[in-house]
This record gives structure tokens, C-alpha cells and sequence, in this order.
């Protein structure tokens, strides 16, 4: 099979036991949203798709093939990750934090090349952060430094994205600027999976939402056919209508 | 604005480089002009190049010291950048967390216990440096390699460690301590040429491993979970950190005893010149080399005739600069 896929997946911390027989394929070169409550097993889903989270049995198979017999290095060209906590060097620019990205491309000799550069070029300029280049990250609001994280996931140019609750700090502008990008991104061929806890958003942007819940997947598809009342009364335990989007379209919930 | 390093770059980091190499250089000639006469700087200049009558006072007495001052103070800054990356904490320095002393426990052990060879005071210094690390690292197992409990962890080990140096020495054979009283306070007076050939070579190389690591520390800065989904083997990665940084500090305390405060202030006083992101090495290697170069021509000249031991002048300064740390970090929470 191509693409990312997990395969019967136990995840835990400890004694704690997150999931057991968790499968999903992620769709190639489409938006995949995942949605659910607090502590249904979504980012430990999401760690385990980019090696930070061992699974406890299953696997995870990026084009058929283990992601634990590949080359870490080798993944991190394949597969880009924007975690919820990073720390950013005391003193550092945009632009240098931005060239971080470019760690698993580059070998041990110190050249910086052509593409290197380029890649850090359209990376800035795809988030908007382009005339923030020479600033400070400590100088930066809450927006533009998650923009310039994300700058620097780019900057790895990866087939496939993944973002945990990428949306959780911005105020709202902020957050649909973001999620526009994330389509502009899937539409130049990207694959995305991202975290988000605004359903209507999620069902928005997404081509195919996966709805979790007490670290199972409960429903897949399309965001028409898995928005349905009874799912979110289910998954969230909130009685609800669901009517369509006024400007998209798409299916909205609103609460009872 | 493009550096050949990809790294923080550009004009401020060359002179900042620069300077610091400059008032390095400055302060080692000082100090080859300074014994029980001082010779004039022409007098200096013509010994070190082999002419007149002080070349063998110069280049066999004096210089040694010098290098040995600039060298393992550019040891030590590497190696309290490399702790201080590690545990992203400018207090997470090796003379701080423990390391420093426990390669001295080494050292003093293997001196008292066998007669001591200096590869044998080296290897004993590393081992017990590791073994100090592991200790320190099993105990703030909970909190990982960053944050603040691994460095309160580490002060305790220190504090624990240095008594246990002092029973070591009051107990040892009245040689042994005599030969360790000013070792223990972390002296380089009297270092010959013999003294510094191993550790210099050893300090080389390991120079050069950490060059070639340089690049993964500084991705491995951005947090755990960036650093693993970019490519980088955090595991080995840290050991091989640890083992070069613990590599740097025994050394150099296996030869001049436990120097505090260089580790701990170079990296943060050299990234503040050079104006650089995090914490990078050749700025704290170059600061740290000037910092010990400076102690130790203050440790010459302040009680003349009588030199004192340069880890006295490190800690006074040093001591000074930890108050200072510790009050900005507690501000910070």
C-alpha cells in the first residue's frame, strides 16, 4: 500500500494503555483532519505516524515498508511534523530557525546549496512570514512565531505534513489563515494530517476526516458522511444539529 | 547574508571571533613577559622566536603554562557548552552538575591507589567523570535532560563529591596530599611541556569530534520531538556528547585539577559577543581559552612571588557570575 498507513496499532505511556488495534491509512495528496475529545488518543495517533511514539504492537509502514527499518533520516525527508511544544534557541532569526529545516537534507560537510536556500525562500514566503526573515523569534507574537515553526517544517519539503493541533494558540483569523494554507499545501500536491479540536473547521478544510474516540477510530470518510448528528452526540457526547456551512457549505454543528 | 556553516553567521560572530582571539593572544604575551623579573615585550618576542638570552625561560618555563591556560580553558568552555546544550540550561555546566569533581575523585583515586601514570590519571578521570554523568542523569531520570531538576540533582552530586575529594586528600599519605593541596584548588603553576603533550592531543581530538557534531546539537536544541522528527538519533546522539564533553572536562582535571566557573560563564559570556542563537561552541571554546588565560596571569601576579592556584581566581570571579545566573533564572520562573 503507498502513502502512511498503521496497521493494528497498540499505543500507551507506561502502564496506560492509549489504543489498541488502531488501523488507518492516510489518504495520498489529501487533507486529513482528526478530531475527537481531550485524551482520545489523537496526538499519541499522531506521534506514532512520525516515530515518536514506539507503537507496542502493529506498525507503522510508510509505502509498504516498516518506518523502524528506515534511516530516521531518511523519514524525516518524507515525512514533516509540527509538535505542540518545540523550544527555540535564545537569540535566534526566523531565517536560521527557518534553515534548521533543511537538517535531514544536508550531509556532514558544511555547504549550504542553491536548494537549500531555495527551499527556505518559498518556505517563508508560503507562510507569510517573509518580511519577518531578520527578526528575533522571542519578538514575535504567539501567530507569527507558530508561522515561522511551520515555515521551518516546510523548509524539509516532505511529500507528507503532519501537524498536532497546529490551530490550538492563534486567535481566529490566525487560525483560518492557517488552515487555508494547509489547503493551498494539500492543493500543490502535499499530503496533510492535521490535528484540530474545531469540528467545523475540520470539516471545512478536510477531504477526509477521522473521528476518534477512547483511543478508537469510530468513523472515516468524507467530512458530508462522518459530520451526522448521532456522531457527534457519540464522540463528543453533545446533542446537537447539523446544518449546512452558509459559505461553505459544509456540514456545521450546532449545539442543542 | 549567508554563512558557509548555515549556522548563525555573518559579521557580528567574525569579529566578535576576533576579538576574543585578539585579547586572548594579548593576555598569553602579558603573561610570558611576567616572571620573578618581567622581561620587555622585545625581550619576549625574541625568546619565543629563539633568540637572546631568555628563550629557555620563555619557551621551556613559561610557555608551557600559557598554552596549557589557553588550551584546557578552551576545553573547558567546549565542554560546558556542550552540557549547557544538553540540558538547555545555561546552569547545566560540568563544574556545576558534578562532573567536574567526580573526575577529580578519579584522578585523586587512581593517584593514591596506584602510583598513577599520567593515561592512567586521564582514564580514571574520564571514568569517573561518565560515571558521575549516569548518576546524575539516573536520578533526574523523571525530568529528562533538560530542566531544572537535573541541574539541582547535579549540585547535590557536587557538593556530595567535593566533600568526598577532601576526606580523599586530608586521608592520603602525607606525599600524596602535600602533592595534592594545590592540585585540588586547580592549579597550573609549574606545568611543563612533558606534563601537556597527552592532554593537548587528547583535547584535539576531541575537538574534532565535536565539530562533527556541532550541527546535530544544535537541531537537537529545538526540543525533543523536532529533533527526532528531523532526522536526529537523540539516543546516540546524546551519549556521544556526553562522552566528548566528559572527555573535555577530565582531561583537563586530570592535568590542573578541578577549575570551576570557566565551563559554566565562557559559553554564555561568548555567545553574548558573538551575538549567536543558543549556545555554540567556537565561541565558547575561544572565551573559555581567554578566560583561563586572564585567571591565570591574575593567579601569577596578585600574590607575587607566590603564584596562587588559578582555580582560586575562577571561583572568586566565577562565584560572582553564578549569584548573578542563579538570581536572573529564578526571575525567569
Amino acid at each position: 500500500m503507498t502513502g502512511l498507513v498503521a496497521h493494528d496499532l497498540t499505543l500507551g505511556y507506561g502502564e496506560r494503555v492509549v489504543s489498541t488495534g488502531l488501523s488507518l491509512a492516510v489518504p495520498p495528496g489529501r487533507l486529513t483532519a482528526v478530531i475527537g475529545p481531550n485524551a482520545c488518543g489523537k496526538s499519541t495517533l499522531l506521534r506514532a505516524l512520525v516515530r515518536l511514539q514506539e507503537p507496542r504492537a502493529g506498525r507503522v509502514e510508510l509505502d509498504g515498508v516498516d518506518l523502524r527499518r528506515l534511516r530516521p533520516r531518511e523519514v524525516a525527508r518524507r515525512i514533516g511534523f509540527l509538535p505542540q511544544r518545540m523550544v527555540a534557541p535564545e537569540g535566534i532569526s526566523v531565517t536560521h530557525l527557518v534553515r534548521r529545516g533543511r537538517y535531514p537534507h544536508r550531509d556532514w560537510r558544511l555547504t549550504w546549496t542553491d536548494v537549500d536556500e531555495a527551499a527556505v525562500t518559498r518556505a517563508l514566503l508560503d507562510t507569510g512570514v517573509e518580511d519577518l526573515a531578520s527578526r528575533r523569534i522571542e519578538e514575535l507574537s504567539g501567530g507569527q512565531a507558530q508561522r515561522v515553526w511551520l515555515a521551518m517544517v516546510l523548509a524539509q519539503e516532505t511529500e507528507l505534513l503532519l501537524l498536532d493541533e497546529p490551530t490550538t494558540f492563534l486567535d481566529l483569523a490566525h487560525q483560518y489563515d492557517l488552515l487555508r494554507l494547509l489547503a493551498r499545501l494539500r492543493d500543490a500536491g502535499r499530503t496533510v494530517v492535521v490535528v484540530l479540536h474545531d469540528v467545523n473547521q475540520a470539516a471545512r478544510f478536510a477531504d477526509h476526516l477521522v473521528a476518534m474516540q477512547a483511543g478508537r477510530v469510530v468513523a472515516a470518510g468524507a467530512p458530508a458522511e462522518v459530520v451526522t448528528a448521532d456522531l457527534v452526540e457519540q464522540v463528543f457526547g453533545l446533542a446537537c444539529e447539523v446544518v449546512p456551512d452558509p459559505v461553505a457549505g459544509s456540514p456545521m454543528v450546532v449545539a442543542h | 547574508m549567508r554563512s558557509v556553516l548555515g549556522q548563525p553567521g555573518g559579521p557580528r560572530l567574525v569579529v566578535g571571533c576576533v576579538g576574543i582571539v585578539v585579547t586572548g593572544l594579548l593576555v598569553a604575551f602579558v603573561t610570558l613577559m611576567h616572571g620573578a623579573t618581567w622581561s620587555t615585550p622585545g625581550e619576549t618576542l625574541a625568546g619565543l622566536l629563539g633568540h637572546g638570552e631568555q628563550t629557555f625561560v620563555i619557551t621551556r618555563w613559561r610557555a608551557p603554562q600559557v598554552s596549557a591556560a589557553l588550551v584546557f580553558g578552551a576545553a573547558l568552555g567546549l565542554s560546558g557548552a556542550v552540557f549547557q546544550n544538553l540540558t538547555r540550561n545555561p546552569l547545566g555546566s560540568p563544574d556545576i552538575i558534578g562532573l567536574e569533581a567526580s573526575a577529580f575523585t578519579g584522578a585523586l583515586v587512581v593517584t593514591a591507589c596506584l602510583s598513577g601514570t599520567a593515561a592512567q590519571v586521564a582514564t580514571g578521570s574520564v571514568v569517573a567523570g561518565l560515571a558521575a554523568a549516569v548518576v546524575v542523569y539516573a536520578l533526574a531520570r523523571k525530568g529528562g535532560f533538560s530542566g531544572m531538576r537535573l541541574v539541582v540533582i547535579g549540585i547535590a552530586v557536587n557538593a556530595m563529591v567535593t566533600a568526598t575529594n577532601q576526606w580523599l586528600v586530608i586521608r592520603a599519605d602525607l606525599e600524596v596530599a602535600m602533592a595534592t593541596t594545590a592540585w585540588s584548588a586547580g592549579s597550573l603553576n609549574g606545568t611543563d611541556w612533558h606534563d601537556v603533550r597527552l592532554p593537548f592531543a587528547l583535547i584535539a581530538a576531541l575537538a574534532v569530534g565535536l565539530a562533527l557534531s556541532a550541527r546535530t546539537m544544535h537541531q537537537a536544541a529545538l526540543g525533543d520531538d523536532l529533533a527526532t522528527t528531523s532526522g536526529v538519533r537523540l539516543g546516540p546522539h546524546r551519549l556521544a556528547l556526553v562522552v566528548l564533553g566528559v572527555g573535555c572536562t577530565a582531561t583537563v582535571t586530570a592535568v590542573a585539577g578541578p577549575i570551576s566557573f570557566v565551563a559554566l560563564a565562557a559559553p554564555q559570556i561568548g555567545r553574548r559577543i558573538t551575538g549567536s542563537a543558543g549556545v555554540p561552541l567556537l565561541p565558547a571554546a575561544l572565551t573559555g581559552a581567554l578566560l583561563l588565560a586572564a585567571s591565570d596571569l591574575l593567579a601569577q601576579t596578585l600574590t607575587r612571588p607566590v603564584p596562587l592556584p588559578v582555580g582560586m581566581i575562577t571561583t572568586a570571579v566565577g562565584g560572582a557570575y553564578l549569584i548573578w545566573l542563579l538570581v536572573m533564572e529564578v526571575r525567569k520562573r
